[in-house]
């Protein structure tokens, strides 16, 4: 398993991604973090939860982004998905990808996150505010 | 046969524990292993209509055979991100 696709229970470095996807022959590097928002609808929320299904979410990040590679004239990608309690704010999802021009670039980050929020096996689960907390279904 | 169940989110919450092993007809299918689950855990009879499975960490339909020994993940529609 590459070193560019994990999981982790800890705050994601984003600059560490970037880093990983650097490479002497790419000009323009995309990044894509998605973040903990303190409300949902008209609720306001206190943290975020994550849980995956790691062995088999590992294998289609890692899935996610050979097909980025081969979609793409990309140069490099790497995804980081954290699991356990996000507060709001802090990176739940961190894409990079590294690319000669810029277009592809932005094209592969868009088709990272898409792909992952629709088939990777990792579940939300909001708290709220208020004290109720609910697993989110895949709204999109 | 013996078929090793994973199940996650609220799912997780309704079974109590993360992995439940259920003994199973041979030749049954996804179908079944849901059956089976509800049969134990009657409130999941609401969620079985949107719950997606794996076999061996790979998507299956609930019309695909169950092998025995394999590994078999129930869980709702993905939100991660």
């Amino acid at each position: 398993m590459s070193n560019n696709y994990q999981i982790i229970d800890h705050e994601i470095d984003v600059l560490s991604l970037v880093k990983k996807v650097s490479k002497p022959e790419a000009g323009a590097t995309t990044t894509f973090i998605g973040t903990s928002r303190n409300f949902t609808g008209n609720q306001a929320v206190s943290y975020l939860f994550y849980e995956a299904y790691e062995s088999m979410a590992l294998k289609l990040i890692e899935k996610i982004g050979n097909d980025a590679i081969s979609k793409f004239k990309i140069t490099d990608i790497a995804i980081t998905h954290r699991i356990g309690k996000v507060v709001i704010e802090e990176a739940s999802v961190v894409i990079a990808v590294s690319a000669s021009h810029r277009e592809p670039a932005f094209e592969a980050c868009q088709y990272a996150i898409n792909t992952l929020k629709r088939i990777v096996p990792i579940w939300k689960k909001e708290f709220m505010e208020n004290g109720k907390e609910m697993w989110i279904g895949n709204r999109e | 046969m013996k078929v090793k169940v994973l199940v996650f989110a609220h799912i997780k919450e309704i079974v109590g524990s993360g992995e439940i092993t259920l003994e199973l007809d041979n030749g049954c299918k996804g179908d079944d292993v849901l059956g089976k689950l509800t049969e134990l855990h009657p409130q999941l009879a609401d969620h079985c209509k949107y719950l997606k499975l794996s076999m061996n960490g790979e998507y299956i339909s609930n019309d695909d055979q169950v092998l025995e020994n394999s590994e078999i993940a129930i869980f709702p529609p993905v939100s991660g991100g």
